[in-house]
């Protein structure tokens, strides 16, 4: 053959064995052992504790159908929803994601996970309504489809400073109650230096700020009216941000600017409530390790967050809830499956959430994610145990009627950005309540309209 | 035997560079009279610019150099220095380098833990923090620190009023697990006057770059994951793609230039157009296109499309082949040459500039490239240096400065040489680039 | 092999490039402009919607930022590129010796990939410990120092909030210098251009330069009357090749701000913007649409350039 003809059968050759050869990494797979992927949002100590309970997984050498053990390879990644929308949308996903609650609807809605109804029903023994704390149940649904089930539940709740409260001359057994005593005790609880400049605070609306989506909440308003309607400009809704802009008002928006200066990061000693800034803060259930890390010696207390009517003894929190789901088009969801129904088993949510038994090798763990579980009833000592000093209070707050999800309607990221642009508006006085809140309205609802008019469209392939 | 004997024959003729010439190295005389004179006062003004210009440009990357050879508490030293430098003080005896880690702004006690978690260790603790021979401390528990439930006896063994600075012996940077097994550092509170500081080049940093950019939950093996691995798919697809792009490119100029085939003007003409769509117009449909053909998660969506060509390698090729002696062409189809061979024998060896220029620029475009492999390549294991230095910074966020610019060395100096060394090849291609205007 | 044709052989040695342009090029492209009337979230197959989205962008707050974002991206990139080349060109032209030290020294920062550029230049800006800041802050201690001495009254303010000093910007998390400081930052990668301009400067014969010393002309004016009509064509392709590039900037952005386009959408640029709808919230169609949008926008740009450039770019032997 002449020297080109070689060269072209040498570069087909090339490229046929580089086309060839270039194929997805394939996961270790033996007739006994099969490997599937998890990608967990958690990094730091909350990470660990997913990926410790993943190894309890694995050391139970839980076989699949076809007589494989099943391993799952837990990795941390980073902006988790990112990645794995491209991955999903590529058709290379992993075999389990864990997202926050709030990710899932959004992506249920473009069709990017995996129903998992047929799952629960196959196991209804295990996997059952009636064993979970129904918000929480009712958050993993979404358009008549279960999405996720649980890792870890959160609900928010008032914590106080008790050392602060006892200085002010107030009852560090007593925390307020309704709004008006909220604004009573936070008011005795604030001090100025001599130039009037605020040194300590009784309570911060926008401290930590992570929810204010939800002041209308402990008002009695709502923000949505089924999947529908929105009903930001619900008259309640009017009523907590009118509050929010009398509060603004009353101590200053410059003088509590300067103030906020100080607070050091949400991780750290310096953190408004742990450094003794601000004395009583809206947060949810992990506030706890937060103190326990940073300040083990604080006296501190927490109870429901108070709310302006009385609804029979139905306080109000805000669920939140860490979730684990099956993306569209994993390759293994019977392993992963596998996997999911450990981690919802008392023992493998238990390890998880708190302090627990490795059932395999009977070690203690150091206490989990510190927070408290899904279920209705936890075993005995689980409670005991837990390094959280009230978690009674937070399961009482989830089992709650008022402890509202966010809402699951399809705009509900930007709603909820929208809500939080609300409150800065009416914080700093750039706007009437009533003018934010309708604003919010009128661009949103349409905005709305417009995606339910496309999900009509694709009603049947919703089915 | 003839072709050879023809190709030689041509190569003899024709070893001159054919083609746009490069910017004239050194003008001497000639040139440079165009604009600015012989007016030497104005030659020296213009050096003075361009010299203070170019310490403009190479200021970052002098920047990137010295922070890559720092220890990471320097690159936290205000003001900056630009020697990187190594703080020596005397640790247990022996004279080590050590990270200033902070200055105290209150009075401390080094002092031995009589109970508690670390009984029998030393910690440094604030000095009012001990009551009565007891002080609450923290320990270490699954990778954070907590307070003991009680107060903890202690023993101080030193004082150390405030100013003193807390060290650390320094050590090179390891992964996670490495510095585990390296045991506890030494570390001691010091005077600023016991402290002593000699320039010092920390390389180590290049070595835990390697190390750093893998994680904990990465396969082991050298060359399994993190820099090294990363590397190795960058050449991969590299390589690939430049062969490609050469081959697919020099048929299809050829094509264009010297055969006759239906449309082929038109087609020349789309050629020349699709230059000018933007790529996020296309993306969407061409990921779409990778991902009906399962491509999504492997390096074929980076490298494959090269073996059918690129519109602007093709433009400069045509131009190229359309420059070079049609009698020669003519010449070796007489003598019975298939087209195969007058590519291989005639066009190649004549054409190597110009060949060299597009494999030169391929394989800097692949090697840069961050938007392709973050679409496609799904699995850490698969990703290049591009998406797998990102990564590595997006969850460091922005400590590890030292180590970041360690890795950007590593990812940038290979071009960096491949300039130097064909530095006439790029400043050929550079010209040609323009021969559009 | 006498029996082909050669016209089918043309078609041949061709054919890797028609499947390449019709496959990766033409037929996404076709595509692009069917998906952008449809609702598509490439996991279920396309719906017509009509013109729907392109309602929608009318009403999308974000996309106009975006849009705004771009065009002041372009603004100020385009021509602060075009000054900066081209004296480089033209002085390394006039400076005749020390190319080969020139050439390495303003070339290397376009080699250096755009991900490296991107984090280099994050440590450069970092306000606290950037070289930048560190660089910059003297003169502004040294502002206060006058502003105190000339109004000893701000000397309480000062003590008060630190903030009433001035001090160096923030750079990349400030809302105002976000954009700026990647402008600056693609300034530095300039030198391509430069060389460009070089080599097409080497090419203006040496009589138009003697012809024009014979009419006593001083130096600037035979840059303007003879050095840039010469090159105008060059520059003129550049211009344009600037168009599209400052309308596709997206490394950069990317990384600096982790995706986010931040801080408070101050460098969210459209491609940013389509890439976040295509890949993030799966809305190809609506993404589709607004790369069309950006298609024309460019479209309509080299139109506009080549309309004012026809009586000022000069093209030897018109």
């Amino acid at each position: 053959m002449k020297t080109p003809h070689l060269i072209a059968a040498l570069l087909a050759s090339v490229f046929i064995l580089a086309f060839y050869y270039d194929q997805p990494p394939r996961r270790e797979q033996t007739p006994e052992k099969i490997t599937i992927t998890y990608w967990e949002k958690w990094t730091g100590f909350e990470g660990e504790a997913m990926k410790a309970t993943i190894d309890v997984f694995n050391r139970k050498k839980i076989k699949n159908k076809k007589g494989q053990v099943i391993f799952c390879k837990c990795l941390s990644v980073t902006q988790v929803d990112r990645k794995s929308a491209l991955a999903i949308a590529g058709g290379q996903p992993p075999d389990i994601c864990g997202f926050w609650e709030f990710n899932t609807h959004s992506f249920a809605d473009m069709g990017a996970l995996r129903p998992l109804d047929d799952l629960i029903e196959r196991d209804k023994d295990k996997i059952d309504a009636s064993k979970y704390i129904p918000v929480f149940w009712e958050m993993c649904k979404h358009r008549g489809k279960m999405w996720c089930l649980p890792t870890t539940p959160a609900a928010v709740a008032l914590h106080w400073n008790k050392d602060m409260f006892r200085e002010a001359g107030l009852d560090p057994e007593k925390p307020p109650r309704s709004i008006q005593e909220l604004e009573e005790f936070a008011e005795k609880l604030t001090k100025k230096d001599k130039d009037g400049r605020i040194i300590q605070m009784g309570f911060l609306p926008p401290e930590p700020g992570w929810w204010h989506w939800s002041w209308g909440y402990f008002f009695g308003g709502k923000l949505n009216d089924g999947l529908e309607k929105l009903t930001a400009n619900d008259p309640k809704n009017i009523e907590a941000f009118k509050w929010v802009a009398k509060f603004a008002e009353k101590y200053g928006r410059e003088d509590m600017l300067a103030f906020q200066q100080g607070f050091g990061s949400f991780d750290s000693p310096q953190n408004a409530f742990l450094s003794g800034r601000v004395a009583m803060v809206l947060q949810g259930v992990w506030m706890a390790n937060f103190i326990r890390f940073h300040r083990p010696a604080m006296k501190w207390g927490c109870g429901p967050f108070p709310s302006n009517f009385d609804d029979g003894g139905h306080p109000v929190s805000i669920g939140d809830m860490d979730v684990i789901t099956i993306p569209r088009g994993a390759k293994h969801v019977d392993e992963a499956w596998e996997v999911i129904k450990f981690i919802n088993s008392p023992e493998g949510m238990e390890y998880l959430c708190g302090k627990a038994e490795d059932p395999t090798t009977g070690e203690m763990n150091n206490g989990g994610q510190g927070k408290l579980t899904p279920f209705l009833q936890d075993r005995p000592g689980f409670i005991e145990r837990h390094p959280h000093p009230f978690l009674k209070v937070f399961i009482d707050l989830a089992k709650s009627k008022n402890c509202v999800p966010p809402p699951k309607v399809a705009v509900w990221d930007e709603y909820q950005k929208e809500m939080t642009n609300v409150f800065e508006l009416v914080w700093l006085n750039k706007m009437s309540a009533e003018e934010a809140l309708n604003a919010a309205q009128n661009r949103l609802q349409p905005k709305l309209d417009q995606i339910l008019k496309i999900q009509k469209l694709r009603e049947d392939e919703w089915k | 035997m003839p072709e050879s004997k023809l190709s030689r024959w041509l190569s003899g003729r024709f070893s001159k560079r054919i083609g746009p010439k490069a910017p004239v190295e050194d003008a001497g005389g000639g040139y440079g009279n165009k604009v600015g004179g012989g007016n030497p006062v104005v030659h020296g003004a213009l050096h003075v610019i361009l010299l203070a210009a170019g310490s403009l440009f190479m200021l970052p990357l002098l920047w990137m150099t010295v922070t890559s050879l720092k220890p990471l508490s320097q690159t936290m030293q205000l003001p900056p220095t630009w020697i990187p430098r190594a703080t020596l003080a005397v640790l247990g005896g022996e004279k080590l380098i050590v990270e200033k880690q902070k200055q105290l702004e209150k009075p401390h006690v080094i002092a031995v833990l009589k109970g508690g978690h670390d009984k029998g260790q030393r910690k440094l603790l604030e000095a009012d923090v001990v009551k009565d021979g007891k002080a609450m401390v923290k320990y270490t528990l699954a990778g954070r620190e907590e307070y003991e439930p009680e107060p903890v006896p202690v023993e101080i063994v030193k004082e150390c009023p405030a100013g003193h600075w807390y060290v650390t012996q320094w050590q090179p940077e390891f992964s996670a697990e490495r510095e585990k097994d390296q045991g506890e550092k030494k570390w001691d509170c010091v005077a600023e006057s016991e402290l002593s500081e000699v320039p010092h080049v920390f390389w180590s940093n290049y070595a835990g770059a390697l190390e750093r950019m893998r994680q904990k939950d990465d396969d082991p093996g050298f060359f399994s994951a993190g820099f090294m691995r990363c590397l190795l798919n960058t050449l991969w697809v590299c390589i690939l793609s430049v062969i490609g792009v050469t081959v697919s490119c020099t048929l299809v100029a050829y094509s264009f230039s010297f055969l006759n085939f239906p449309g082929r003007d038109v087609l020349f003409a789309l050629t020349l157009a699709v230059m000018m769509v933007p790529f996020p117009a296309t993306m969407v449909p061409i990921f779409d296109v990778f991902r009906s053909l399962g491509w999504v998660g492997t390096f074929k969506p980076l490298w494959v499309p090269a073996w059918f060509g690129g519109a602007f390698y093709i433009f400069l090729l045509r131009q190229f082949f359309l420059g070079l002696p049609r009698d020669l062409l003519d010449a070796a189809r007489i003598d019975g040459c298939t087209e195969l061979e007058i590519i291989w024998h005639v066009i190649v060896p004549l054409a190597r500039p110009a060949l060299a220029m597009i494999a030169l620029f391929q394989f800097l475009g692949c090697w840069k490239d961050f938007m392709g492999p973050l679409l496609y390549l799904t699995d850490r294991s698969q990703f290049t240096l591009s998406l797998g230095l990102q990564q590595f910074q997006s969850q460091q966020g922005g400590t590890p400065w030292h180590i970041l610019m360690a890795a950007s060395m590593m990812f940038s100096l290979p071009l960096i040489i491949l300039f130097i060394i064909a530095r006439k090849t790029f400043m050929q291609g550079i010209a040609m680039t323009g021969i559009k205007g | 092999m006498p029996a082909i044709e050669s016209r089918y052989k043309g078609l041949l040695y061709a054919l890797p490039w028609i499947i390449g342009l019709s496959v990766f090029t033409l037929y996404p492209f076709a595509a692009s402009v069917y998906y952008s009337f449809t609702d598509f979230s490439v996991l279920q197959s396309p719906r017509f919607v009509g013109l729907s989205n392109f309602r929608e962008i009318a009403g999308d707050e974000v996309f106009w930022k975006a849009l705004a974002n771009t065009f002041y991206y372009a603004a100020l990139s385009i021509p602060a590129g075009l000054i900066v080349s081209l004296s480089l060109a033209l002085m390394m032209n006039a400076a005749r010796r020390g190319q080969v030290l020139y050439s390495v020294i303003f070339y290397l920062p376009h080699l250096v990939p755009a991900t490296v550029t991107a984090i280099l230049w994050m440590w450069m800006y970092n306000p606290e410990f950037g070289l930048l800041n560190s660089m910059l802050r003297p003169f502004f201690d040294f502002a206060n120092e006058v502003r105190k001495w000339w109004d000893p009254s701000v000397v309480e303010l000062m003590k008060a909030d630190p903030k009433v000093a001035w001090g160096p910007p923030a750079w990349l998390s400030d809302t105002t210098w976000a954009l700026p400081s990647l402008v600056f930052m693609a300034l530095w990668s300039v030198g391509q251009n430069a060389f460009i301009y070089l080599a097409k400067l080497q090419d203006v014969p040496q009589e138009m330069y003697e012809a024009a010393d014979i009419d006593g002309a001083s130096t600037l004016q035979k840059i303007r009357y003879v050095t840039l009509p010469m090159i105008s064509p060059i520059i003129f392709f550049n211009i344009i090749m600037g168009i599209i590039g400052a309308f596709q900037v997206f490394t950069e952005a990317f990384i600096v701000t982790k995706g986010e386009g931040g801080p408070a959408r101050a460098t969210t640029f459209l491609p940013l913007y389509i890439w976040d709808n295509a890949f993030r919230y799966f809305r190809m169609g609506y993404a589709s649409a607004m790369a069309w949008l950006l298609f024309l926008i460019i479209l309509a740009l080299t139109i506009i350039a080549f309309r004012l450039s026809r009586d000022r770019v000069y093209y030897a032997g018109k």
